[in-house]
């Protein structure tokens, strides 16, 4: 489970203080797929790297599976993300001058193994093992980014805008497939995405304005994919 | 656009000119200014032993500083405009889509011919200014009728000081004409992506068995190929100068030009080093960022990035070492009869530790440097 309570994060800006997270408290349990949406700027995607480890926070607390990360240094939080989470961009970043297989390897190997075969399979890449990401579309290449992600067997996925870089096709055959994996491997999925569509998805909807949350949405029967508008 | 202050930026190029030219004017000068004092000196045995040997040795070592040092500045400074142009991809980008002809902005670079022309006048003033010095070492053994004195040459300042500006300036024009060739929407649009060479496809194509961290270490000396040249060069020079300068001690036991030496080939094996290192972390900075957010450590991104490196700069070594003693035989059998060149094992030994220290001591500072790339690099693209 992951607790966020009073969380505060802030940005100079020239003589003012600029709240990025202003005093947010939530939950997201074992398994769920949250959605945090909001306007640009409304500090969705700080949020997501707060709670992922990615960002230090000013004051307030940030537990996972009952593990404080607030106030570890960047050892520790480094130690936190390799054997906790999983992220995926909306850019891939995958590595450029390594094939498909070798980008898997990424995560396979932190958690303790080297081999890609079987999550190339599963994520349809197969036959693209040994190509490079400039060899692939773009969907190919957040497909190898998910399985990068899968492959290091976190306990929470994080992903910022999965679908921004795909067209509206692509895009739901990548969320199709996430929310296949997240149900079957009871995996916590937290999702940052401008597209409130998505959100009727999740199984928690976590609306944020101005670096506050204004809203949490409980959604025990979240939509279908291809139900949804886009 | 290119500005004054970008071209300043080229420290490397700086740094490098300023010794060639150090050097080069040293060498095409003295035997002229020898020349002036030769109608005093009557005796013609004197003049061919002492006058001829000087000038052999003057022009081989003009030969060899040009060849070698110019060489790799050019190069430097083509990388390095592969690079300006690359991090400002964008602007040049708006720039042809606005209008501007490819000819017009890359005559904008010749501002980079600047970094050359100061680097070339310091070095200039430095040999000027250390010409007694040096003058009076080179002419130690014999006993002259009048004392050589530097005298200022057009000519030679026109060859040393405004041709290389010139040709730099040109070279920089025509490269980043060559460079601005794409499409003007190209160039806006992640142009400044990493380009994978063939080699790399052909690697990556054929699989392999190794560990995530060996195949990243691979790829990225092979994709990086220009790289492997800077760090061979580096440690090529570092070796070659620094082993002439014991033999120089041994031979000539002149404080002065054994410090040049060691001074020489520790400024352009490191400015070369850190330029070469400074790329690779700039380069990859996004990928880093990334690894590290999956939980890699500073260390192992480090051990990734530099480790491919660390062969090439010993055989560099290794090349650099054979060089100067091929080198310095070679100059003493053309210049000086009689004298036998011994290869020098301590100050080999002596070379070889200081730069293990050395390599390793700024490759521990540049996985410090890894360890401090923000992960925001990954949030702002």
């Amino acid at each position: 489970m992951i607790q966020i309570s009073k969380l505060i994060k802030t940005y100079e800006n020239g003589d003012n203080k600029l709240y990025a997270l202003n005093d947010i408290s939530f939950e997201i349990k074992d398994g769920d797929f949250a959605v945090i949406v909001g306007a640009s700027g409304s500090g969705k995607s700080t949020l997501l790297n707060t709670i992922s480890g990615l960002e230090k926070a000013d004051s307030g607390s940030i537990m996972h599976d009952g593990k404080e990360i607030f106030g570890l240094n960047d050892k520790e939080l480094t130690a936190f993300r390799r054997a906790r989470v999983g992220f995926i961009f909306q850019a891939y970043y995958l590595l450029p001058s390594l094939s498909v297989e070798a980008n898997i390897k990424m995560g396979a190997a932190l958690a303790g193994n080297n081999e890609a075969a079987g999550i190339i399979e599963a994520v349809g890449l197969n036959g693209k093992e040994k190509r490079l990401p400039h060899q692939l579309s773009g969907g190919e290449q957040q497909r190898v980014s998910i399985a990068r992600a899968l492959a290091k067997k976190p306990a929470a996925l994080f992903c910022d805008e999965p679908t921004g870089a795909l067209d509206e096709a692509t895009g739901r055959q990548i969320l199709k497939y996430l929310i296949q994996i997240q149900r079957e491997s009871k995996l916590t999925l937290i999702m940052v995405t401008h597209n409130s569509n998505i959100a009727n998805l999740a199984t928690q909807i976590i609306k944020m304005s101005s670096g506050k949350v204004v809203e949490i949405i409980k959604n025990p029967e979240p939509s279908d994919i291809d139900k949804i508008g886009w | 656009m290119v500005t004054l202050k970008s071209a300043f930026k080229l420290i490397s190029v700086i740094i490098i000119t300023v010794v060639v030219v150090f050097i080069c004017t040293t060498f095409i000068n003295y035997p002229l200014d020898l020349r002036e004092i030769e109608y005093l000196i009557t005796s013609t045995e004197m003049q061919e032993a002492f006058i001829g040997a000087q000038v052999e040795l003057a022009d081989v070592i003009i030969a060899a500083t040009v060849g070698l040092f110019g060489s790799i500045a050019a190069l430097i400074l083509m990388f390095s405009i592969r690079q300006f142009i690359n991090q400002n991809s964008a602007e040049f980008g708006i720039l042809k889509a606005l209008g501007y002809s490819e000819n017009r902005i890359a005559l904008d670079f010749s501002k980079f011919g600047i970094s050359v022309l100061a680097g070339s006048a310091f070095g200039y003033i430095l040999a000027y200014l250390a010409s007694p010095a040096f003058y009076g070492m080179l002419a130690s053994d014999y006993e002259l009728p009048a004392k050589v004195v530097f005298c200022f040459r057009y000519q030679v300042f026109l060859v040393v000081i405004v041709a290389p500006a010139l040709f730099f300036s040109l070279l920089a024009v025509l490269y980043a004409r060559l460079r601005l060739r794409k499409k003007a929407l190209d160039l806006m649009n992640g142009a400044s992506e990493i380009r994978i060479n063939k080699l790399t496809q052909r690697l990556q194509t054929k699989g392999s068995k190794f560990t995530f961290l060996e195949e990243l270490k691979r790829t990225m000396l092979s994709n990086n190929l220009i790289l492997i040249l800077f760090m061979g060069f580096a440690a090529f020079v570092f070796a070659a100068q620094v082993q002439t300068a014991f033999t120089v001690r041994q031979l000539l036991d002149n404080m002065l030009m054994t410090s040049t030496f060691i001074i020489s080939g520790l400024i352009v094996g490191s400015v070369t080093l850190l330029l070469a290192l400074t790329f690779l972390i700039g380069k990859n900075k996004k990928y880093i960022a990334m690894l590290k957010a999956y939980g890699y450590t500073g260390s192992e991104c480090g051990k990734a990035l530099f480790g491919g490196y660390r062969i090439v700069t010993y055989i560099g070594f290794l090349i650099g070492t054979v060089y100067q003693f091929l080198f310095i035989a070679f100059i003493i059998a053309r210049a000086f009869d009689n004298v036998t060149v011994k290869f020098d094992v301590f100050g080999f030994f002596i070379t070889l530790s200081v730069f293990i220290v050395a390599y390793e001591l700024i490759i521990l500072l540049y996985k410090r440097r890894i360890a401090k790339i923000p992960l925001r690099e990954i949030m702002q693209a």
